[in-house]
C-alpha cells in the first residue's frame, strides 16, 4: 500500500513552517483535517499539487493570486532577499520511502512607483529521494526525466483529480476528454501500456527478421560433404602412393647400388663402368647448373619484357629532349629575372631593342613569364629524367646481344647433356649385351638389374612429383570446398536462427496481445463492478438505479431499473457518489493502492446520503489511506459520530491571530 | 516498477513452457526500463531462450 507519511511546508502561502505526519496505527487509515473556510484547506491540497506538478490546479484565478511565497515573510524582508519555498511529501510503499521535494526561490522586489513589495520567482526544482527497503543510504534523483517518471508512476498528473479530489469541483469529472485521460492513465498504471509497447517492439523485430530471413535463400546444391570426402580420399590415395614410393626406395636403391658395385668391381669392364660413373656425375652437375640457368633466364625475360614494352616511348621522349637541347630551347634561355625586373621597375623602354614598353608590350612580357613558369617546370622534369631514359634505351639496345648469349648458353647445356646421356647410354647398352667366357659374374643380369632399379627409381620420382602436384591442386580445391561448406552452413544456420527467432517473436506478440486484452477486460470489468457496488452502497435510493456501464473509452453511464440511461439526471449528491465510486474503483483496478486526499468530501451531500458516504469511505480507509479536509459545517453530527471514534487522526488547521500563517495543524 | 501481479498471473496461466513465460517476463522487465536499445537486449533474451530449448 502506498501512503503519505508526512507533508512538510516551508513558506508555502500561509503554511510558513508546518509539518503534518500521518501515522498508520489505527484500524482505519482515515485522517481528518478541519478548518474554517479561508484558513487553508484548499491551499493544503494545492500545496500537494504544486509539489508534484508545479501547478496549483485548485487555485480559483492563477493570474490574480498572490505568489506562493508566504506574503508576511515577503513584507518583512528587505528588497532582493532570497526566500525559499519548499513542500515535501513523503510516501511509504512497502518498506521503501519516497519523498517528493519541490523548492523554489523567490526574490523580494519593491515597485519603485508604489513601494509595494512583491516576490519574483526563480526556477522551481523537484527532486525525488528514495530510500530502498531496509537500506540506510538514499538515492536522490534530480534529472527531470527520472523525476517526472516517478510522478507519473505514483500520481499521474493527467488524472490528478482522482488522487486529490475536490468535492466542490466535479464539473469536468466525467467529460469525454477526461475519460480518454483516465483510460490512458489506468493503462499506464496497470502496465497495459507497457504490454502494448512490448508487443509493438517484438512485432517490429519479428517483421524485420522475417524480411531478413526471406532475403536469405536457403542454399542447396551439390553435396559438398560428399565432394570434400572425395577430395580427401584422393589426397589420401596420392599420399599413400608417395609413402609406398618412399618405402620402396631403400630396397630399390640397394638393388641399384649392389648391382652397380658388383659391375664396378669386375675388372674386365672397369673402364666402362668408371667412364659411366664419371658421365653420370657430370650429368648431375650439368643438370643442376641447367636448372639454375633456367631461373636466371626467366628473370632475364621478365626484366626485358618490361623494358622492351617501355622502349618506344622512352626513345621518343629522349629524342624530343635531345632535339630541344640541340635547338637550345631546353633548358629555356630566356632570363626570367631580367623580364621580372623590367616589369617591377616599370621601365619605359626595352634594354635590348630600345622599343617602347607600352601596355601591349607589358602584357606580352607577363604572358611570357607565365609560359616560362609552366615550361620551366616541364623543362626541369625532362632534364631530370633524361639520364634514366638514356639508361633504358641503352639497356634495350643491349638486348639482342644478351639474348643471343642466353640462347647460346642454353644450347650448350642441352647439347652437353644430350651428348653425355648418349655416351652413358652406349656404355649401358654395351654392358646389357656383355657376355664373358670366364663367367665370374653375370654382367648382363647385373646390368639389367641396375637399369631396372634405375628405371623404377626414375619412374617413381616422376610419379611422386606428379602426385605432389596433384596433392597441391586437390588441397586447394578442398580448401575452397570446405570454405564453401562453412559459408553455406553459416548462411543456413543464420537463416534457421532467424526463422526460429521469428517464430518465437510471433508467439511473444500473440501472447502479449492476449495478456493485454485480458488485463484490459479485467480492469474494465473490475472498475464497472466496483463502481456499481460502491455507488449502490453510498446512495440512499435503492429502487431507482438498475445498473452501470463503462464503455471501451471509459465513459460511464448509469441506468435506471427500466434500463434507461439517466447519467445526465443525477443529483449533485448522486454525482458525487458516482465520482467517489469511480475514483476508488480506478484506484483498485490499477493494482496500485494510492492514497486519496479529498477537500470538501461531503459538502454537496445531504443528510442520509452523508452518513452512507461517510461510512462507506470509512470502510475504504481500512485498506486505503484517505485524508479529508472538512469545514466545521461539513463535519456534521452524523459524520462526527462516526469519525471521532474511528479516524486515525483528527486535527484542526488554525490560522494565527494576524491571519498571516497557519499556526498549527494539531488536535 | 515491478511487473504487476495481474500481468504475472495472466502469463502464468498461459499454456506454454516455463522458459517461455520467463522470457515474456524478462522482456517486460526490459521494456519497463525504457531501454532504447531494446532490439539488442530482446535478441539476446530470445537467443538465450532458444539455446535453452535446444539444450533440452
Amino acid at each position: 500500500m502506498i501512503r503519505i507519511t508526512k507533508i512538510e511546508f516551508e513558506n508555502y502561502r500561509q503554511y510558513k513552517s508546518i509539518s503534518v505526519s500521518f501515522d498508520d496505527h489505527s484500524e482505519n487509515d482515515l485522517h481528518i483535517l478541519k478548518a474554517k473556510n479561508g484558513t487553508g484547506k484548499t491551499t493544503f491540497l494545492n500545496g500537494i499539487l504544486w509539489c508534484l506538478y508545479a501547478h496549483e490546479h485548485y487555485l480559483s484565478d492563477k493570474d490574480k493570486a498572490l505568489p506562493i511565497v508566504n506574503n508576511a515573510l515577503v513584507q518583512s524582508s528587505d528588497e532582493k532577499t532570497g526566500l525559499k519555498v519548499c513542500v515535501r511529501i513523503t510516501l511509504s510503499n512497502g518498506g521503501e520511502t519516497i519523498a517528493f521535494e519541490r523548492s523554489q526561490m523567490f526574490f523580494v522586489t519593491v515597485n519603485p512607483l508604489t513601494g509595494v513589495k512583491s516576490a519574483a520567482p526563480g526556477f522551481s526544482n523537484l527532486r525525488v529521494i528514495v530510500t530502498p527497503s531496509g537500506a540506510q543510504n538514499t538515492i536522490v534523483h534530480e534529472e527531470d526525466e527520472i523525476v517526472q517518471g516517478f510522478v507519473k508512476q505514483y500520481f499521474d498528473e493527467a488524472i490528478y483529480d482522482y488522487y486529490f479530489f475536490d468535492g466542490e469541483n466535479l464539473k469536468s469529472y466525467f467529460s469525454k476528454g477526461k475519460s480518454e485521460k483516465i483510460k490512458a492513465s489506468i493503462f499506464n498504471i496497470a502496465q497495459v501500456t507497457l504490454l502494448s509497447n512490448a508487443t509493438h517492439h517484438v512485432r517490429t523485430m519479428a517483421d524485420e527478421r522475417h524480411r531478413s530471413a526471406s532475403r536469405l535463400a536457403k542454399e542447396t546444391g551439390p553435396d559438398l560433404i560428399q565432394e570434400i570426402l572425395l577430395f580427401e580420399e584422393k589426397i589420401k590415395k596420392l599420399e599413400d602412393e608417395i609413402r609406398e614410393i618412399d618405402a620402396k626406395r631403400p630396397a630399390l636403391k640397394k638393388k641399384y647400388e649392389d648391382a652397380d658395385a658388383s659391375l664396378q668391381g669386375y675388372s674386365p669392364i672397369r673402364i666402362n663402368t668408371e667412364k659411366r660413373a664419371s658421365l653420370e656425375r657430370d650429368l648431375r652437375a650439368l643438370r643442376d647448373d641447367y636448372e639454375a640457368f633456367k631461373a636466371s633466364k626467366n628473370e632475364f625475360i621478365i626484366t626485358y619484357l618490361t623494358l622492351l614494352n617501355f622502349y618506344p616511348r622512352a626513345k621518343a621522349t629522349l629524342d624530343l629532349i635531345r632535339e630541344k637541347q640541340d635547338k637550345g630551347t631546353l633548358p629555356p634561355n630566356i632570363d626570367k629575372e631580367q623580364i621580372q625586373e623590367l616589369l617591377d621597375s616599370h621601365a619605359k623602354s626595352c634594354p635590348v631593342c630600345d622599343g617602347a614598353l607600352d601596355a601591349r608590350a607589358v602584357t606580352h612580357l607577363k604572358m611570357l613569364l607565365e609560359q616560362l613558369d609552366v615550361s620551366s617546370a616541364t623543362s626541369n622534369f625532362l632534364m631530370l629524367i633524361k639520364g634514366s631514359l638514356e639508361e633504358v634505351v641503352e639497356t634495350c639496345k643491349g638486348f639482342p646481344e644478351k639474348y643471343k648469349e642466353i640462347l647460346q648458353k642454353e644450347k650448350y647445356f642441352t647439347d652437353e647433356i644430350a651428348a653425355k646421356e648418349k655416351q652413358a647410354d652406349e656404355i649401358s647398352a654395351f654392358l646389357a649385351k656383355y657376355s664373358d667366357e670366364k663367367g665370374e659374374i653375370d654382367v648382363k643380369r647385373l646390368e639389367a638389374d641396375r637399369q631396372a632399379a634405375l628405371d623404377d627409381m626414375n619412374a617413381d620420382d616422376m610419379r611422386k612429383a606428379l602426385n605432389e602436384s596433384d596433392i597441391r591442386r586437390h588441397k586447394q580445391e578442398l580448401a575452397h570446398k570446405q570454405s564453401e561448406k562453412t559459408r553455406r552452413e553459416e548462411k543456413n544456420a543464420k537463416k534457421d536462427l532467424l526463422s526460429m527467432q521469428v517464430s518465437t517473436l510471433r508467439r511473444l506478440t500473440s501472447y502479449f496481445e492476449l495478456v493485454q486484452q485480458a488485463i484490459m477486460d479485467e480492469i474494465k470489468k473490475d472498475i464497472q463492478m466496483q463502481t456499481w457496488k460502491r455507488f449502490d452502497a453510498m446512495i440512499w435510493k435503492k429502487n431507482t438505479f438498475g445498473s452501470l456501464a463503462i464503455n471501451d473509452s471509459y465513459e460511464l453511464s448509469v441506468y435506471n431499473t427500466t434500463r434507461n440511461e439517466m447519467t445526465g439526471s443525477l443529483s449533485a449528491t448522486e454525482y458525487m457518489a458516482l465520482a467517489y465510486s469511480f475514483t476508488l474503483a480506478i484506484h483498485d483496478a490499477s493494482g496500485k493502492n494510492c492514497p486519496l486526499v479529498v477537500d470538501s468530501p461531503l459538502g454537496r451531500v445531504s443528510d442520509d446520503n452523508r452518513a452512507n458516504m461517510a461510512e462507506e469511505l470509512m470502510k475504504v480507509s481500512k485498506k486505503k489511506q484517505i485524508i479529508m479536509l472538512f469545514t466545521p459545517d461539513e463535519y456534521s453530527d452524523e459524520v462526527r459520530a462516526l469519525y471521532d471514534a474511528n479516524a486515525a487522526s483528527i486535527r484542526n488547521i488554525s490560522l494565527s491571530d494576524d491571519e498571516n500563517q497557519v499556526e498549527s495543524v494539531g488536535e | 516498477m515491478p511487473i504487476s501481479e495481474k500481468i504475472i498471473a495472466q502469463i502464468n496461466n498461459i499454456d506454454t513452457d516455463e522458459e517461455f513465460k520467463e522470457l515474456m517476463l524478462s522482456i517486460l522487465a526490459e521494456e519497463d526500463k525504457g531501454n532504447f536499445r531494446f532490439k539488442d537486449t530482446y535478441e539476446k533474451l530470445v537467443n538465450d531462450y532458444l539455446k535453452k530449448k535446444e539444450a533440452k
